[in-house]
């Protein structure tokens, strides 16, 4: 095989997937991943295994609060804008610094 | 009995009482009985303090009599929420979970009142655990005065139908996202939610440290003003208490009213709530025009309101309450949705909630813009009127309204006031906000609209 029917061949498996279906196993993902709803749903917190109906209002819970995760994900923030309780760096007078001078 | 002195406003009873024409040991006899009537009736009350409440008025009568007059509120009989602590009382929270519990020691704000001689005639019933729809509470939905078919709202719920029911002359709420705004609607009653740290919170379950305030029900708002200005201040006890100036004056209100720029939102009512709420702010926002302020409608910023409102709430609740998810008893929580919450709260991400905190920041940026250019933003305190008991929370909470979301994650003051009565002749609420620290504004404004109307002076006809 030479260089000019490699690049043939490797167009055409390229085109593939366009005349032959995978099997339909392969493509059916789980519903969750693919509209992006929050698939992560504990077995246990706190080292307290959930009985069977808090599962249920755990996921009832995610039910009502899936648009609201969605929602927050699509938002992106400004690297800038840090949170009001962290301090700006660097501080005016660094107190590590002093400690060290004591020592 | 003489009805009507129980639905005199503070400025009313603290003149009879000052110029001793009333004995407060007889205006807190007079209030027990009502309760005693009516409370049942309402499901108003967690606890009823009768012994103390008369231990209390006797020391004012004596003290009265001697001269000592303490403040416009001595003498005069109140209800605080069962969220406040009570030296020796229950403070279930409103909740199965914590019945019984007794602390040996009063909230901040209790002993601010009993300082200024107020009086304690009980703890009034409340949603469980400050949250959920009508049926979640451990002594009975509480019900509304003016139809004992409907909700008084929640979570203050006894608050505000204490109030309404002319049960006591005013009463202490909490407002973490619109507890005191839909009661204070819901009863036809004036309700202060104050600036986020102007009232300390010590002694008061926690609900979301970041969002939770302390605030007043009563007949008006200069009522509201009187309490407000006897319970405010920094206290030790509470990291986020904060003291700030407040110079609530009658006098010359339409004067400086004229000069203020208002604005307001404009709510979907057909689709969230209902025509004649919207029919009766129309008409409120008309008085407001006949004092000569300018009024412009509002759009406001667009941000994911109730989520950051919900995504803080729930993960900081579930922070406080992490004992009930870890030993189990979150199964004990009357509302199911309530139990979800609880668990749910415990999988939020962090990066989610700091990212709230950080949306909050920049809401405040665009929120500091608003108030540059208005003094006030009117708008609806509920979409709707009272709900039915049985109503579920879907149903009593439709959408729209979202500034209360907004209103509630910047810690920003607003009053209800009632500005009118829908067909079935419940109280439907107006809802002025302010900016940070600048509750004159607001109590004046709702003082000059009630100088001009007099839906505030409507009561239920309880029998």
């Amino acid at each position: 095989m030479n260089r000019r029917n490699f690049s043939k061949l490797i167009g055409a498996t390229a085109f593939l997937p366009a005349f032959i279906q995978p099997p339909f196993n392969l493509l059916k993902l789980d519903a969750k991943q693919t509209n992006g709803e929050i698939k992560f749903l504990p077995d246990e917190l706190y080292g307290r295994k959930l009985s069977a109906e808090e599962k249920i209002w755990l996921e009832n819970f995610y039910k009502n609060y899936e648009k609201s995760k969605a929602e927050l994900q699509n938002i992106e923030l400004p690297i800038e804008l840090l949170p009001a309780f962290i301090p700006k760096y660097p501080m005016k007078s660094s107190r590590t610094k002093k400690q060290t001078d004591e020592d | 009995m003489n009805r009507e002195l129980l639905f005199k406003t503070i400025p009313e009873l603290a003149k009879l009482l000052k110029a001793k024409k009333l004995s407060p040991v007889e205006l807190t006899k007079s209030y027990l009985s009502v309760i005693e009537k009516f409370s049942q009736k309402l499901n108003a009350f967690a606890t009823v303090t009768p012994e103390l409440a008369l231990s209390e008025a006797k020391v004012a009568e004596a003290e009265i009599v001697n001269g000592n007059y303490r403040s416009k509120l001595h003498g005069i009989p109140y209800a605080a929420k069962d969220l406040f602590a009570l030296k020796g009382y229950p403070t279930a929270w409103g909740s199965n979970v914590f019945k019984g519990q007794i602390f040996d020691y009063d909230a901040e704000v209790v002993k601010r009142l009993r300082n200024s001689g107020a009086i304690i005639v009980g703890k009034a019933a409340m949603s469980e655990l400050a949250g959920g729809p009508p049926f979640a509470t451990a002594t009975g939905a509480c019900k509304n005065p003016w139809d004992l078919n409907r909700w008084s709202g929640g979570s203050s719920s006894g608050s505000g139908a204490a109030v309404a029911a002319g049960l006591c002359t005013f009463a202490l709420g909490t407002e973490t996202w619109g507890s005191i705004m839909t009661p204070s609607s819901y009863c036809g009653v004036s309700g202060l939610r104050p600036t986020f740290g102007r009232i300390p919170r010590t002694g008061a379950m926690p609900l979301s440290w970041s969002m939770d305030k302390i605030g007043i029900m009563a007949r008006t708002a200069e009522d509201c003003a009187i309490v407000f200005k006897e319970i405010i201040g920094e206290s030790s006890d509470d990291p986020f208490s904060i003291n700030a100036p407040f110079n609530f004056n009658r006098k010359k209100l339409l004067e400086r009213i004229s000069q203020l720029k208002l604005c307001y939102v404009r709510e979907d009512y057909e689709n969230f709530g209902e025509v004649e709420v919207g029919k009766a702010f129309e008409a409120a926002l008309n008085v407001f025009k006949t004092f000569g302020v300018k009024i412009e409608e509002l759009a406001l910023p667009d941000y994911p309101y109730e989520t950051i409102a919900t995504t803080i709430i729930v993960v900081e609740e579930a922070s406080i309450f992490e004992g009930l998810v870890r030993g189990g008893r979150v199964k004990d929580l009357i509302d199911p949705e309530r139990r979800g919450e609880m668990l749910g709260g415990h999988t939020i991400s962090a990066v989610d909630y700091l990212k709230c905190l950080r949306l909050k920041q920049k809401m405040m940026y665009d929120f500091d813009k608003i108030f540059e250019k208005y003094d006030a933003i009117l708008g609806s305190s509920t979409l709707t009127t009272a709900p039915p008991v049985e109503a579920k929370m879907s149903e009593v909470f439709k959408g729209g309204n979202v500034i209360e979301a907004a209103e509630n994650i910047l810690g920003i003051p607003a009053i209800s006031v009632p500005c009118g009565f829908d067909k079935k002749k419940l109280p439907i609420g107006l809802k002025i906000i302010g900016k940070h620290f600048d509750e004159k504004t607001i109590l004046e404004l709702a003082t000059a609209y009630q100088n001009a109307t007099t839906w505030h002076k409507m009561h239920p006809d309880l029998k």
